[in-house]
């Protein structure tokens, strides 16, 4: 598929999810082409482990900057580094912009993505990171829960199964999720996103 | 189903561009790759796979995927995939389901139908050729070796170019 198609699929596949209908009606150039919730999320306040420095990490951007908090684990081959790329790539369309998107990861298999395997792991896709490995079931579940996201790892017949979300959730400084994307949305698409809501950050301030 | 048609042993010719290659597989062209029977079947190829592409391993996993598009000119099944333990210890076909909300999961597919006349694509949020427990990562530019193994047509070889995305 040419890549010109690829942020009008997306569009398509917002519409017809219907959570963004604004974003629809207008031009895609001007809006957001992710989904902002409908109620408002937080994580303000909400720590995960990061590691390797085993430090609590908040979940919230940095001033006049965004946070991309993104749910994954490193033995996902398919939907995962497809989303580590289309972010990678996003960043590398938005120029200098791109120094105010930081990224954070948060495993939901803490057993096998350990405080060495982590960072490792996202440091293919971003210099700027925050590898975070939940300490207990506890710390990722409330995590999970100031995104509406959730996630279960069980063994079946010795082989590990895992489910998990594949949104990433796009956080302001005060920890509000003011926009997701979904699985499959394209890095032009996420370009588009960060570009509106980091330059908004820079005429409020 | 026992195999009624022998193994096939195929060409694969991957056109790729060199410029494309250059810029990180970001904006390559589209790689094309016809397989053709050798030179006791009729000339007319029964399988084509096309835009096949690996995805680049990041650090610190042993899983990979490869990704393609699968025609035929008959009804078929894909039963399986392969590649030498070089590269991977264990190869599966793999689908990738979404649940409830925007939960997903990978689950083990023993077979697709591919139906003539009907591309079927293994794309990155769908079907994919999983690699478990590579030897080494999956490198940028270059390519491993994949057979995929159809009920009727028997073994097919593609060669596949390792991609950080879809071409």
């Amino acid at each position: 598929m040419r890549k010109i198609f690829a942020p009008l699929l997306s569009l398509s596949l917002t519409c017809a999810l219907g959570m963004s209908l604004t974003a629809c009606a207008n031009d895609s150039r001007t809006e957001l082409l992710g989904y902002v919730p409908s109620a408002s999320m937080s994580s303000a306040g909400i720590t995960v482990t990061e590691q390797p420095s085993g430090t609590p990490f908040e979940l919230k951007a940095k001033p006049n900057e965004v946070l991309i908090v993104y749910f994954g684990y490193t033995h996902c081959p398919d939907v995962c580094p497809a989303t580590m790329v289309a972010i990678k790539n996003a960043k590398k369309k938005i120029g200098a912009l791109a120094d105010r998107v930081d990224i954070a990861m948060i495993t939901v298999d803490p057993e096998r993505d350990t405080a060495e395997i982590l960072p490792k792991y996202i440091s293919s896709f971003s210099t700027r990171f925050h590898a975070l490995v939940p300490a207990t079931n506890t710390e990722l579940r409330i995590a999970e829960k100031a995104f509406g996201a959730s996630s279960s790892v069980t063994k079946v017949d010795g082989k590990v199964e895992v489910i998990h979300g594949g949104t990433a959730y796009i956080v302001d400084e005060t920890g509000a999720v003011i926009d997701q994307f979904p699985f499959g949305l394209d890095a032009q698409s996420m370009a588009n996103d960060l570009t509106i809501l980091l330059n908004e950050r820079t005429q409020t301030k | 189903m026992k195999k009624s048609t022998k193994a096939l042993v195929v060409t694969a010719i991957s056109i790729v561009s060199i410029s494309g290659l250059a810029a990180c597989g970001s904006d390559t062209e589209s790689v094309d790759t016809t397989v053709a029977a050798d030179s006791s079947m009729p000339a007319k190829p029964e399988i084509t796979v096309t835009g096949q592409w690996a995805r680049q391993s990041p650090m610190a996993t042993d899983m990979g995927a490869a990704y393609l598009t699968i025609n035929t000119d008959i009804d078929d099944e894909l039963i399986g995939a392969m590649v030498d333990t070089s590269i991977a210890m264990m190869t599966q076909v793999h689908e990738t389901v979404m649940g409830e909300g925007d939960s997903m999961k990978m689950q083990e597919v023993e077979k697709i139908d591919i139906i003539a006349g009907t591309p079927t694509e293994l794309k990155p949020g769908g079907y994919h050729v999983m690699l478990m427990q590579l030897v080494k990562p999956l490198e940028l530019g270059t390519e491993i070796s994949v057979t995929l193994k159809f009920a009727k047509a028997g073994d097919v070889v593609v060669t596949v170019p390792v991609l950080e995305e879809a071409p």
